[in-house]
């Protein structure tokens, strides 16, 4: 064991500085590692956690059971020294007692007595505690099955001798003393000691060996176990660096595409409002012109009707001039109104409103622009109060009833009525005309969109004023909704917040609520 | 004889201020064909000159013009004296945002021959 610990110092003493500086490294990687753990989800964790702990149980285990069999070994070098040490005292006592039988009988001085007795009782025991201890050893047990007869018989010539020189026989005892046979056992006693000793000295070199060898093992095997477990620290260390860096590339690249995204963004949102804005512009720019081209042509209209001779031909281009006019500064209108919708600046001006009484002006306002549709309108005898912008809310009935009129190319009927539900109005207009087909319905009231059976009748327009028609309806808390089969004409019912709700009886214009009880 | 000859009263006279020539131009003939007396200024402060050697009856005045705009020349004439001057502002702009003070009417452009007639009906009758 003591062995053991001078080398374990030894080795210590080199490692030292190698010890100090992976245990630095180590503290460093563990330093990182813990940083990685943090961002790693708890699956991860627990499996590095587990990696790690095996490794380190498995170093443990197996470098205790390495040093087990290192004290094992060292044991058996210890029991090996015991032997050789049992042996000793043998070949001692022996050698004692035979030593102090030749002083006795030379000199006949009985101080040798004593010893001589003390090693005589000794030698039986020394005997007992060899053949225990090498037990387990054959060639032992028989070596010192062969010696001990003579050993035996040389204590019995040590009595015999001893007993003839106290009864005053010296010449007798040192007669059997210098016998052959006597001096023949001796050496053959202290040869079958050596042989024992020398045997006992093979097995202590060769199970020193093995406790060395063990020693080592075990030492190797738990640098190793320490380098692969430090490998592993380092390849901990280095993943997590690579993974932060590689996280922050990420969250650079990711901050760099927002920052472009955003730019992006900002670019086609100037793009847009400045679209807007000199969409509006340009609108608002067409108002002059439009007023000199209006009045210049209603003027010569007016002036050559006054001719004394009829010009058929030129009041025919007059006209249409006129009219070619007034549509331009509709679609102005148009666009303005979508301008300010788009830009957030459209603008109520809300007052009560007598919608009854605003339906039949514009009524009055549009017959006379057509002569092949009648519109038939029966006005509510109670007036219907709406809270809203009168100019706009004529505008939503121009629109539809502008809408009907182009939409039936073929003339004919275009009922409008009036009614209320519950707290709403309901102003509906409906045609007889081609109708809208079933896949445009739910993208009329959508700004630009143009149905696409329009242009077979080649209607024209820009696709703004469903579109305005169906926000300012909005604006107002209301709605626009639309049923129309095609070829059969459409019915568009507009839907507003009654401010005062009317008496539903009082209405000609809902028959339906009139039912009789059958 | 000669005094006997001119006539008893004189024509009222309306004044046109607009920047924009082709509607000034379109805008003299229609009132100049009502029978009124008219004169142009293509800014306020020309404006101002001849509404004071000419004491005109109307005024159709633009907005949005060089030197002084519409509604200065407004608050100008309200407040100097001319208060039984009918005053009649155009612009491009929606009616609803034409904020004049001392304005008669308002006639947001592109107006109608029916909408100048209507004016002069109701205002020189």
């Amino acid at each position: 064991m003591k062995r053991m610990v001078n080398v374990l110092h030894g080795i210590e003493d080199r490692l030292r500085p190698w010890l100090h500086a992976i245990l630095q490294a180590v503290q460093m990687r563990l330093v990182t590692l813990l940083q990685w753990l943090r961002h790693l989800t708890g699956r991860r964790v627990w499996g590095l956690v587990t990696v790690l702990l095996c490794l380190s149980a498995f170093n443990g285990l197996f470098f205790a059971s390495n040093i087990q069999t290192v004290m094992d070994r060292e044991g058996w070098v210890r029991h090996t020294l015991t032997v050789q040490g049992r042996i000793d005292d043998l070949t001692i006592a022996i050698t004692q007692a035979v030593a102090t039988q030749r002083a006795y009988l030379l000199t006949g001085d009985t101080t040798y007595l004593p010893p001589n007795a003390t090693s005589v009782q000794m030698i039986p025991a020394d005997i007992t505690q060899v053949r225990q201890l090498t037990s387990d050893n054959v060639d032992q047990q028989r070596a010192l099955a062969a010696l001990q007869p003579l050993i035996t018989a040389k204590l019995a010539e040590v009595q015999q001798t001893i007993a003839l020189r106290q009864a005053g026989n010296a010449s007798g005892a040192l007669q059997v003393v210098v016998q052959n046979e006597a001096l023949h056992l001796t050496q053959r006693i202290q040869q079958g000691l050596r042989s024992m000793r020398g045997t006992e000295n093979i097995l202590l070199r060769q199970r020193d060996a093995a406790a060395q060898s063990a020693l080592a093992e075990a030492i190797t095997a738990f640098v190793v176990g320490l380098l692969v477990l430090i490998g592993f620290f380092i390849a901990a260390g280095r993943l997590t660096q690579i993974y932060l860096r590689q996280r922050e590339r990420l969250a650079a690249e990711r901050l760099t595409q927002l920052e472009e995204e955003q730019r992006l963004r900002q670019t086609a949102q100037d793009a847009l409002s400045q679209r807007d804005q000199l969409f509006g512009i340009a609108a608002h720019e067409l108002k002059n012109p439009l007023t000199a081209l209006t009045t210049t042509a209603q003027m010569a209209q007016r002036l050559l009707a006054r001719e004394p001779v009829q010009n058929p031909r030129l009041a025919a281009l007059l006209a249409s001039q006129t009219q070619q006019a007034r549509r331009m500064s509709s679609l102005v209108e148009g666009m303005l109104d979508t301008s300010r919708i788009v830009n957030g600046v459209f603008t109520l001006d809300k007052k009560p409103v007598n919608i009854a009484e605003l339906v039949q002006e514009v009524l009055n306002e549009v017959q006379p622009t057509t002569t092949i549709h009648t519109l038939q309108f029966a006005k509510p005898r109670e007036p219907l109060w709406v809270q809203g912008d009168a100019a706009r809310l004529g505008q939503i009935l121009h629109n539809l009833l502008q809408n009907a009129i182009r939409y039936s190319p073929d003339g004919g009927t275009i009922v409008i009525s009036l009614t209320t539900q519950e707290d709403a109005v309901i102003l509906a207009v409906r045609d007889q005309g081609i109708g809208i087909p079933a896949e445009a319905l739910p993208h009329i009231f959508d700004l630009a969109y143009r149905a696409t059976n329009v242009r077979r009748y080649s209607v024209q327009g820009m696709g703004v004023g469903l579109y305005v028609t169906q926000q300012i309806a909005q604006l107002h808390g209301g709605d626009v909704r639309v049923r129309s089969t095609e070829g059969e004409g459409s019915e568009f019912c507009v839907t507003l917040p009654c401010l005062i709700p009317a008496p539903v009886a009082n209405l000609p214009m809902s028959p339906t609520t009139h039912a009789l009880p059958s | 004889v000669t005094l006997m000859t001119e006539p008893t009263h004189t024509p009222k006279m309306v004044l046109i201020v607009e920047d924009e020539e082709p509607i000034a131009i379109a805008l003299a003939m229609i009132v100049e064909d009502a029978g009124f007396t008219v004169a142009c200024a293509s800014n306020g402060r020309i404006a101002l000159t001849l509404i004071h050697q000419q004491q005109p009856d109307l005024i159709f005045t633009d907005l949005m013009m060089p030197q002084l705009s519409g509604q200065e020349l407004v608050a100008y004439l309200r407040a100097n004296g001319f208060t039984d001057l009918r005053i009649v502002v155009m612009s491009a702009i929606e009616k609803a945002h034409m904020r004049v003070p001392g304005a008669d009417a308002l006639l947001p452009k592109p107006f109608s021959l029916e909408e100048v007639d209507a004016i002069l009906r109701e205002f020189l009758g």
